[in-house]
Formats: structure tokens, sequence, C-alpha cells
């Protein structure tokens, strides 16, 4: 094989290799609120994490501005207020058809006092 | 008034970028219309003309405190000395984008008269001459000249409002370093543009191996401009930020050490194709060197990675998984940005893909012994390093792109993959040098490696010696840096003897290895005690006697701010020196949050790096955070409870008294009482009747979204159980960094390495070009048989 062959194979190896690897340091733990508490309160900063649970659709869906409010019920059913303000734009009545139906969603954010501050969600 | 002009003077500068754009076009398909040239660079020169002036209208608007202008107010005030009213210049997003402008503009008066002498000014200047107009476009439509009342049209200001102060810089960035940093680091991205003009231009007059010649030395400016700056941000971050470091695989810093990787890979690459142009093949001289399409890709690529760069940190796409904390989002800069990128990819490798049939070296294959080889390995290491930083630093908007949220990589990924990487740029770099271009004498190699090789592994066991370093991928790393060290420094002496200008690289690569040794130091080797330190109190940490001998507010003159150096002793021996550590709160962030910057105790050979961590006084009464209708037990006996009912704000107005209604509960009854504090934070204890307690309203912790949630810290004491006395106490980590001096002289010596390359390459060209005659388009390698590639 000639030189040129063994640069393209290598270069073709490497990429995806790099990416394999660089998937096993980008992991966004899934807790439940207490957890997130937990980690917040041990780590002095605020982490990135994952919370699943379901929106109380009794309390709503608030929509202010470019930000968008409900509460989430976790695995453990504590609910805490979820204040979601990230760059994507959010469909809110799939999401309003999600509280209704009690579908889970994940929120991935940081603890913020008593809150937590969103910066993704995911239905389910 | 002098605003709209300002405004103005940006829209002339656009379309006179333009218009010279397009003359200079019009002037490569008629090179003989003299008056088409006239106007092209009439038109540079208005367009550097009017950026000058539309950067001195902002200095001026800055100077003079003209906080009607929304970009004025929002980075500068009346109490900023002069060095950093000229940072606030390039502090936002506008006026670094201004910065950047106009530098470009600056180095393009230096790039026309050189394009000009080498015959490459209309096919340069046409792209140059785009570069500009899309930055200038920005600046037209996210202007630093726009007023406050068009920049917040959403609050209904007044006509005629000006505010009476701005909001300053983020005090993080009033440090000295911000006049030096963000200059240098424009520069070097400004520089970038250069060999992506003459690639281009290369491609365009189908003379792909003169335009090597004719960019080396700006890709050599442009490395050691950009690199030197992004050190810089390293030395500042260390000196100012806290958090015990230099680097930190952070975005910000990662998105400048891409191009940077690259175009110093370019630049080897560009002295392959250089040393391999005068092959002889049947007899016949050929001109076209090896690598001849990597250096168009990786100068395109480079230039992308600047572009790249601006779009991680301007756009505001990594605000959340980022340090720095002046980056500011904007859906405008996001989408400009990306089509400007598309731009410059598209020009870019549309020229190489119309053009890659030509593309090919007219050179005999590289021998495996040749240093041209190696240095193509060393090459793609550097590519595959840039590769894993882009990498790492695109995750954060990859990962969305798959329904995974934002997230950073943890930086062990980027040290696990360089660990490896370094070792071998730094072997291939050692070797490479020992070895000789187009095939070398392997009895002489032999002879090199038999003195570098045992003198290396003597190094590196005292080294590891006197270290206590066991591990062995910092033992291995010590070998290499040592093999390099010693490899460079053996060839480095050869060629300085005969002339010094020779000895470029090798200088730039004895920089790059004492880097690395620094680099293996401070990583792997420094040690961090968290210490708590109470005032007038003494603890031995690393072989000192430290005491806290307390506070000393500074900057007593800023009003905006509350700012504390705290007085570190260290004694050892009969010797004293003392650290100061500051701790502050500024309006800048409505004192929510400290800021905080380390005290050094700069050594040769290691520093004491102090960072503060917290103020916490130790001692004194005991407190107790209580929401409404929480209740806990008095910490003092436990025979008493306490319970916050609710706040009384009955004094607020008429006193200045915050009150928290308390009910004490005893084993044989329950009873309110109410305890106050001024609202400067001041209170009493105050004695609860029939009992031995006293209680005191310590602090009001305001729940600002939701008031009822609002909590009290409460302080009690009991007459039968004294506290001890509150003294003051800060805690800290205090780090030893061995040989950090390594770090910052490794890149001031690959800085002096680099400057004498570019001489070197610069006289080169010149005598080359002299002897090659004006209208010669004939390869430009230098002659001689010398070995250097400095």
């Amino acid at each position: 094989m000639s030189r040129r062959t063994y640069y393209m194979a290598s270069i073709i190896l490497f990429v995806p290799l790099i990416v394999w690897y660089a998937g096993k340091f980008s992991t966004v733990p899934v807790l439940r609120f207490v957890e997130a508490h937990a980690v917040a309160d041990s780590t002095g900063d605020s982490k990135k994490v994952i919370v699943p649970g379901t929106i109380v659709e009794e309390k709503g869906i608030e929509e202010g501005g470019s930000e968008i409010s409900f509460y989430l019920t976790d695995a453990d059913q504590n609910v805490e207020r979820v204040d979601y303000d990230g760059s994507e734009k959010i469909n809110i009545p799939a999401l309003k058809k999600a509280a209704e139906a009690g579908q889970q969603i994940r929120v991935a954010g940081h603890i913020c006092g008593e809150r937590f501050h969103a910066k993704n969600l995911f239905l389910e | 008034m002098l605003g709209d002009i300002g405004a103005f003077l940006l829209a002339l500068g656009l379309s006179s970028a333009l218009l010279s754009g397009v003359a200079y076009v019009v002037h490569i398909r008629r090179p003989d219309a003299q008056p088409v040239l006239n106007v092209a660079r009439s038109g540079f020169y208005l367009m550097v003309f009017s950026i000058m002036i539309a950067s001195a209208i902002l200095m001026y608007l800055i100077l003079t405190h003209q906080f009607q202008y929304h970009y004025v107010w929002a980075h500068s005030s009346t109490n900023l000395g002069r060095p950093f009213l000229f940072a606030a210049f390039y502090a936002g997003q506008e006026g670094s984008f201004m910065l950047w402008t106009l530098l470009t503009a600056l180095i393009g008066v230096f790039v026309i008269g050189y394009a000009e002498r080498y015959r490459y000014e209309s096919e340069t200047m046409s792209v140059f001459m785009l570069v500009i107009a899309l930055l200038l476009l920005i600046l037209v439509f996210d202007s630093p000249f726009e007023t406050i009342y068009a920049a917040l049209a959403d609050q209904m200001l007044p006509a005629g409002f000006i505010p009476e102060d701005g909001r300053g810089l983020n005090p993080q960035l009033e440090n000295l370093w911000i006049t030096i940093h963000p200059p240098m680091l424009f520069t070097g991205f400004a520089a970038m543009t250069v060999p992506f003009v003459f690639a281009i231009a290369g491609l365009l007059k189908k003379e792909y191996q003169r335009w090597i010649s004719i960019a080396l030395p700006w890709t050599l400016f442009a490395s050691m401009v950009l690199g030197f700056g992004i050190m810089l941000g390293g030395w500042w971050a260390y000196e100012t930020l806290g958090w015990g470091g230099y680097w930190a695989w952070d975005p910000v810093e990662n998105s400048s050490l891409i191009p940077w990787l690259i175009c110093v890979a370019l630049l080897h690459t560009m002295l392959v194709q250089l040393r391999t142009s005068r092959q002889v093949e049947g007899g016949e001289q050929v001109r076209t060197g090896g690598l001849v399409r990597t250096n168009v890709i990786l100068a395109v690529l480079a230039f992308a990675g600047i572009l790249y760069s601006t779009f991680l940190t301007r756009s505001g796409v990594l605000d959340d998984t980022s340090v720095h904390s002046f980056v500011a989002p904007g859906d405008f800069i996001y989408s400009v940005l990306q089509i400007i990128m598309g731009i410059f990819l598209v020009i870019g490798f549309g020229a190489i893909i119309w053009r890659w049939k030509d593309l090919k070296a007219k050179t005999l294959a590289m021998k495996s012994d040749s240093r041209e080889n190696w240095l193509g390995v060393g090459s793609a290491l550097l590519l595959a390093s840039a590769f894993i930083v882009t990498v790492g630093t695109s995750w954060p908007i990859l990962m969305p792109q798959f329904g995974q949220p934002k997230a950073k990589l943890d930086i062990s990924f980027y040290d696990s993959t360089h660990i490896w990487l370094v070792l071998g740029i730094l072997l291939i770099n050692g070797l490479s040098v020992l070895l000789q271009w187009k095939g070398s004498d392997l009895a002489r190699v032999k002879k090199n490696l038999g003195v570098v090789v045992p003198l290396s592994i003597t190094a590196t066991a005292i080294a590891a010696f006197l270290g206590g370093v066991d591990d062995l991928f910092f033992i291995l790393l010590l070998f290499g840096a040592f093999f390099a060290l010693l490899s460079n420094a053996l060839q480095g002496y050869k060629f300085l003897r005969k002339n010094w200008r020779m000895a470029g690289a090798y200088v730039a690569h004895l920089g790059l290895t004492i880097l690395v040794l620094g680099v293996i130091a401070t990583s792997g080797y420094s040690t961090t005690e968290h210490v708590q330190l109470v005032e007038g109190e003494s603890t031995d940490v690393f072989g000192y006697s430290v005491e806290y001998k307390g506070p000393v507010q500074i900057e007593l003159e800023k009003k905006d701010r509350e700012k504390y150096q705290h007085i570190l002793e260290f004694r050892k021996g009969g010797d004293l020196e003392v650290v100061r550590p500051v701790i502050f709160w500024t309006d800048f962030n409505n004192r929510e949050q400290s800021f905080l910057e380390p005290g050094i105790l700069y050594r040769a050979t290691s520093d004491v790096y102090v960072t503060p961590k917290a103020l916490a006084p130790v001692g004194g009464n005991p407190t107790v955070v209580l929401a409404k209708g929480e209740q806990a037990v008095v910490p003092l006996d436990s025979n008493y409870s306490v319970r916050f009912e609710k706040f009384d704000m009955s004094r607020a107005a008429s006193d200045s008294l915050q009150g928290a209604v308390v009910e004490v509960i005893t084993p044989d009854s329950a009873f309110y009482t109410t305890v106050f504090r001024r609202l400067d934070g001041r209170y009493r204890m105050e004695s609860v009747g029939g009992t031995d307690l006293q209680l005191g309203f310590a602090e009001l912790q305001a729940d600002k979204t939701d008031l009822a949630k609002s909590k009290a810290r409460i302080a009690i004491a009991s007459s039968s159980h004294p506290s001890p006395p509150e003294k003051r106490a800060i805690t800290v980590d205090i780090s030893i960094k061995p040989f950090i001096l390594l770090v910052w002289g490794g890149v001031m010596i690959m800085v002096v390495g680099f400057f004498l390359s570019i001489l070197r390459r610069r006289r080169e060209l010149v005598a080359l070009f002299r002897r090659e005659g004006a209208d010669s388009v004939a390869d430009v390698t230098p002659e001689g048989g010398d070995q250097s590639d400095g």
C-alpha cells in the first residue's frame, strides 16, 4: 500500500475513534431533585444535571418573555419549580399536551437556589 | 453627532472595501487597466482611513464618558483609570470586532505593498477586502455607535436621557493584562488572514510553489503573535482569576488554540514544500515541492479556525459552558458568523477543488529517513491535536444535534489524549532536527543520537530523582522533552556559530521543550493544602509559618466596590514575606457574589500560590437559618428550641429596623419575642425573658423571586453556655507551583525563535527575488545546502 493509503486509513479511523472517546468524557448525570441539590451543595457550584419527571398540570405552564416556568414531579414525587430560558424555542402546545398526558420529560440544567434552571427540555 | 459620524464612517468603510475588492477582481481579469488598480488602491486607503477615524471617535467617546452611547455606557465608567478606558474599547462584542477590523486594516497597509512587490496585489487584496468588508458588515449592523435610547428602546427611556455613569468594566477585567492580551490575540487573528489570502492568490495565479516563499514570513508572524497572545491569557488567568492555573481547556482558550495549532502545522508543511521543490527528476529541474495540496488546505483551515473561534466565543453558543463570563449571546452574530464561515470555506475549498488536478507535487517521494518526512508526521500530530481540541470544544454544540443536553467535556479528555500527542511531537521534533533534508547520512544520525539519547536518559533520571517523579507518563514526557531539548541545542549551537539568524527554529523548539518541562512540573507536581487561617494565629503549611493579619480595604476611592486585601505573613527561618489575596464585591453583579484574586509569592524554582476561598468567622455565637414556620433546637442548649414565625417590618420606615418574630419553646412553655436588625446589617443580642438565652436577628436572606420563602438567620447566645469569642478567619488553598517560571520562560524563548525565523525568511525572500528579477516567476527556494529549518 502507498503512504497516501496509510494516511487516508489513519484519518478514517482517527475521526470516529476520537468522537467515540470524547463521548466517554461527556456524562451529564441523570438524577432526582434531592440528588441534584446534594451535588450542587457538595461541589459548591451548579453542576449540570438531567432530571426526568412529569409536569404538574394543575399548576400550569407560565410563559414570561423568553422564559417558561412550570412545576415538575420527579421519581421521588418531589415537586420543584423549573425555569427554562434555553436558546431553543419550545413548542408550548406540545409541552401542555405532555403535561395533560402525564408524559415524562427530561430537564437539563442546574439547581439554582430552590429552583431548577433548565437550559434544555426533552420530551421522552 | 460624533456617533453618527462614526456609524457613517463604518458604512463608508464597507462601501469602499467592496468597491476596492470589486476593482481588484476586475484588475485580475484586466491586468493592464491601471485606472482600475488606482480605484482599488484608493478604495483600500479610504477604507483604512474610515476605520481609523471611526476607531478614534469610539475611543474619544469612551475617554469623554459619553454615556448616551450604549457601548460606552455598557463597558466604561467614570471611575476607570486611563488604561482601562483604553481597554473598554474592546471589552465588549462590538468593540472587539472593531479592534479586529482595525488591526486587519492596518496589517493590510503592510500587505498591499508586500503583495505589490511580488506581483500578488490584485489576487491577495481582492480576498483581503472581502474579509474586511464582512467584518465591517458586522459592525454596521452591530454598531458600537448605537445610542442608549435605540439599544434600550423597550425601556422607554425619556428623550435626551444620559446616564450619570456607565456600568464599567467587568471588575475581573480591571487588570493591566487587559491592555496587552486582547490586542495581541486580535493581531494574531488579523495576521492569520495573510497566509489565507496568499494561498488563494497562489491558486488563482497557478503559482503553487511561489506563494509558499512569500507567505512564510507572515505565517511565522501569525504563529508568533497568536501563540504569544494565547499564553498572555494564561498568564493573566494565573495572576488574577484565582482558579489556580494558567490553562483550563476552557472553550474560549481552546478556540484560539485550534487555529494556532493548524498554523504551526502549516508552517512546517510549508517548509517541507519549500525544501523539496528543487528535486531532480529524470535530470529535469522541477519546481513544486511536496505537500502542495496539504499547504493550501491548511491555509484555508487556519483562517477558518479563526472564524470558527470567533463564532464559538462571540455568538453565545458556549454561554453556559465557558468560564469567560464576558461572552454575550446574539442571534445576529450567530447567523452572520455562520454565513461568513460558509463564504470563506466555499471560496477556499472551491479554489482548491478548481485547481485540484494541477496541485501536484513534482518531486521525488520523500525518503523515510529525510527531515521532510518526519516534519510531515509531526505536522500530522499537530493537526490531530487541533482536531481533538475542535471535537472537545464543539461538544456543547454537537450534543444538542443528537438530542442530548448541552454538555462540556471533562478536561481529562484533553489531558489523556495530549499526553501521548505531546510525547510524539517531542520525539519527532528531536529526531527530525538530527535528520537531513532529502535523506540522511545514517552514520552521522547515529553518532548524534549516541550523544543525545544517553544525555536525555541521564537528565530524565536526575530530574525524576530530584523531583520525585514516579509516574511512567511523566517520566516518558520528561525523556521526550529532554530529547527534543538536547537535539535542538546540539543543532542550534552549530548554526548559531555560523549565523545566528539560522537558529530561529532551534530556539523556538527549545522554548517549546522548556514550556513542556514547566507544564509537566506544574500540572503533575503542584501540591495544594486547603486551610482555614484564623486572625492572629499561626498555621504551618509547606514549611512556612503562616499568620493571617486581617483585611485591609483598598481602592477606597472607588465607591462601586468593597475590596479587601487579606494580609498573610509567611515566615520561614528568619525570612518574612507577605502575600495579599484579594476578595471583593462590586455593584457590577449587584454584590451578589464575591470576586477572588490570588496572592502569589514568586520564586525561581516554585511559586507559593494562595487562592482565597471564603471568609467565615470562627467562634462567636452560633446561628440557625430558618424559613417561616421552621424550628430548630438551640445549638448551645438542647432544652430550648426556636421557631421562626414571620418578619416584622413595622419599624422599617420609621427606625430603619427589620424584625423577626421568633417563638421560643422551653420545656415548660412557649412564647414569642421579636428581635431586630438595622438595615445596614448591624444587630444586637437581646435577652429573652425567663431564660438564659439571648437572640439576635443576624441576617435576612431574601428570596427575590418569592419573598414568602425568605429566611432569617438567628444568632443565639446563652449565659450558661458562653460562646468562644468571634475571630476573623479566611479559608484559602495554598499551592506550591514548581518551576512555573519554565512555562513563561519557554513561551518567551519560543517568541524569540519565531522572531529570528521571520528575520531569516524575510532576508532570504528579498535576496531571492532580487536574484530572480522582477519579471520572473521561477522557483524561489533558497539556494545552498544548509540543513536548518528556521
